[in-house]
Order: structure tokens, then C-alpha cells, then sequence
């Protein structure tokens, strides 16, 4: 394995696909929903991470990015998995933005919620990290990785 | 009878062009060029969905979803989202402008494809005009938003169209 381009420009594939079919169609059985999108994705900021962490628990937020994103526009990719496999809707993860790295995000300014096995794609813009907070007892892992687009 | 879609995300390289630069590819064996990520049944328990849908945004805020989401689902205010700035991705030459390729035989200039409407970024804000979000052309999005009636779309610069779809969490 060699690590030539280790500091140039890296990219991925991030390739979606959605189904709704058969007797628990949206739409109904007659109008399927299936869709499938690719995306290649640059990234080659100085903030790279790909990893796993156990959320504290209920009424702490953890930060998520090691360094504050920056560059045009502070854009990053977010991947996020809830490993958990709780069964309930009422046991979720927050996902709240921190417009400064180094500054907790403000009570309730959250903008989406990661259900147990949910997983979200966003390629996230004007903050500078991402906080997540379980709500619930348990202290779920969840996995991620959130890959600065610029320098 | 419950209201279900099935997701899955896919992370990889194409391997022959970015070799070796996949993010998680330091813990992955040789020649593993990706991770496929388990597939996710969701329930959909709102009332409130909306098909693929396009529309053609501007440089000011637009609602994306007709009905304000509510419900108490996982916090309250859930909806599910997949977003896509419709451009095509990859690298754009606007018509008229030519680039050089490195092709003697051709002469190693050429033009287009151009895209219908902006080259543009596409900036989706929450209900309180929050960014939360910026796709390049062709980037796409899927997420369940929370603690939020609305999601809102405009372009960087000029005009240019969003698709997407949602559906809504009791």
C-alpha cells in the first residue's frame, strides 16, 4: 500500500440508494420509489477523520471535530451511523452545528436527529463543528467521518 | 399497512482513478476499495410526503416541504430528507469557454458539456435560515431533520434547480 498522494487531493464515492416498494410503498404499490445516486467527492482540508465514538450520555453534547472546519465556506462531508439497535423512537441522537469550534453549541439549536441504525450523508456548510447528544439511557457508538473540502 | 423505504450509502473509491486516497482504506486490506454501509428500513409514520419533486431556486430562500412538519417523533419536528442540487457533478466547462486536453492528435482544445441554468451551490437553511448545508453540483443529501418546520433552498449565485424528497415523522 503507498501513501503517495497522502497530502493531495483525495476524493470518494458516496452512492445513495433509495427503495419504496411493494405492500409498504409510500406511494402505494403502484408507485415504487427506487433511485439510486453517485457523487464523487473531493476533499483536502486539514480536518480528516474517520472513526467511532461512545456518546456520553443524555445532557452532554460531544464535539465531534478534532480542529475547527474552516475554508471557503467551512464545508465539510458528514457521514454518521448509530450502531445502536434500540427498538425505540424516543431514544435518538441530537445532531447540532457549533459555529465555533471551541463554543458549545446553544441550547436546542440542533437540526437533525440520528434514530437508532439511522445514518445520514450531508455535505454540511457554515460550521466550524458537530455536536451529538444521545437522548435517552444508553450511550450508543456511533460512527462517522467528517473530511474538510478545503485547505 | 405501514409506510416503509429502505436506504443504504455506499463509500468507495473508483479505484483506478483515486487509488489510494479512501478515507477509511488505512484500516482496510489491500484492494478492499471500499465500505458498503448496512441497508436501513425506515418506517414512515407522518401524513405528509412528497414524491421526487423539482424545483428551480434563486439567490433567495424558498420553502422545499408544502405542509409545516410537526410530530414528536425522535424529538419532535422529524422528517426525512433526500436533496440533490441537480447539475451534473463532476467538472464543468461553460459553453463557450474551451479547455486544453493533453492530446496532440486533436489539438487539444475543446468546450462544454454546459449545464442547463447556474454552475451553483445550492444552500439549504432550517426554518430560522440557519445553513446547515452547501451542494456542489450534483451533491446530494439524505438525512432526517429534527426541531425544524421547514427546510429551505436558494443558490449561491443565479438560478439553478434542486430535486428532492421528504417525508414526515408523526
Amino acid at each position: 500500500m503507498s501513501y503517495a498522494n497522502w497530502n493531495g487531493n483525495k476524493n470518494f464515492r458516496a452512492t445513495l440508494t433509495l427503495e419504496s416498494e411493494g405492500e409498504h410503498a409510500i406511494f402505494g404499490a403502484d408507485t415504487p420509489i427506487r433511485k439510486r445516486t453517485i457523487i464523487d467527492c473531493p476533499y483536502n482540508g486539514k480536518v480528516m477523520q474517520t472513526g467511532s465514538m461512545r456518546l456520553t450520555g443524555q445532557g452532554t453534547k460531544d464535539n465531534l471535530a478534532l480542529a475547527a472546519l474552516s475554508g471557503d465556506n467551512d464545508r465539510a462531508y458528514l457521514y454518521l451511523f448509530n450502531t445502536s439497535v434500540s427498538t425505540s423512537n424516543s431514544t435518538y441522537v441530537k445532531v447540532g452545528l457549533r459555529a465555533a469550534h471551541d463554543t458549545d453549541s446553544a441550547s436546542g439549536d440542533w437540526f437533525a436527529t440520528l434514530p437508532s441504525f439511522g445514518q445520514l450523508f450531508i455535505p454540511i456548510s457554515d460550521m466550524q463543528s458537530v455536536d451529538l447528544e444521545v437522548i435517552g439511557s444508553s450511550t450508543p457508538i456511533v460512527e462517522y467521518m467528517l473530511l474538510q473540502k478545503d485547505a | 399497512m405501514a409506510k416503509k423505504i429502505t436506504y443504504r450509502i455506499k463509500i468507495d473509491t473508483d479505484a483506478p482513478l483515486f487509488q489510494p486516497n479512501y478515507p477509511l482504506r488505512m484500516s482496510a486490506p489491500d484492494g478492499n476499495e471500499g465500505v458498503e454501509m448496512p441497508s436501513t428500513s425506515v418506517t414512515i409514520t407522518g401524513d405528509n410526503d412528497q414524491s421526487l419533486t423539482s424545483v428551480k431556486c434563486t439567490t433567495s430562500y424558498q420553502d422545499l416541504n408544502s405542509a409545516t412538519i410537526g410530530g414528536t417523533t425522535y424529538g419532535g419536528k422529524a422528517c426525512w430528507w433526500y436533496i440533490k442540487n441537480a447539475e451534473p457533478g463532476g467538472r464543468h466547462i461553460p459553453e463557450g469557454s474551451t479547455t486544453t486536453y493533453h492530446s496532440a492528435s486533436s489539438g487539444g482544445s475543446t468546450s462544454g458539456p454546459a449545464a442547463e441554468g447556474t454552475i451553483t451551490d445550492i444552500i439549504i437553511a432550517d426554518d430560522g435560515a440557519q445553513v446547515i448545508a452547501r451542494l456542489a453540483p450534483g451533491e446530494w443529501m439524505w438525512f432526517c431533520s429534527g426541531d425544524n418546520t421547514k427546510l429551505q433552498a436558494k443558490t449561491a449565485t443565479g438560478s439553478c434547480k434542486v430535486e428532492y424528497m421528504c417525508f414526515h415523522m408523526a
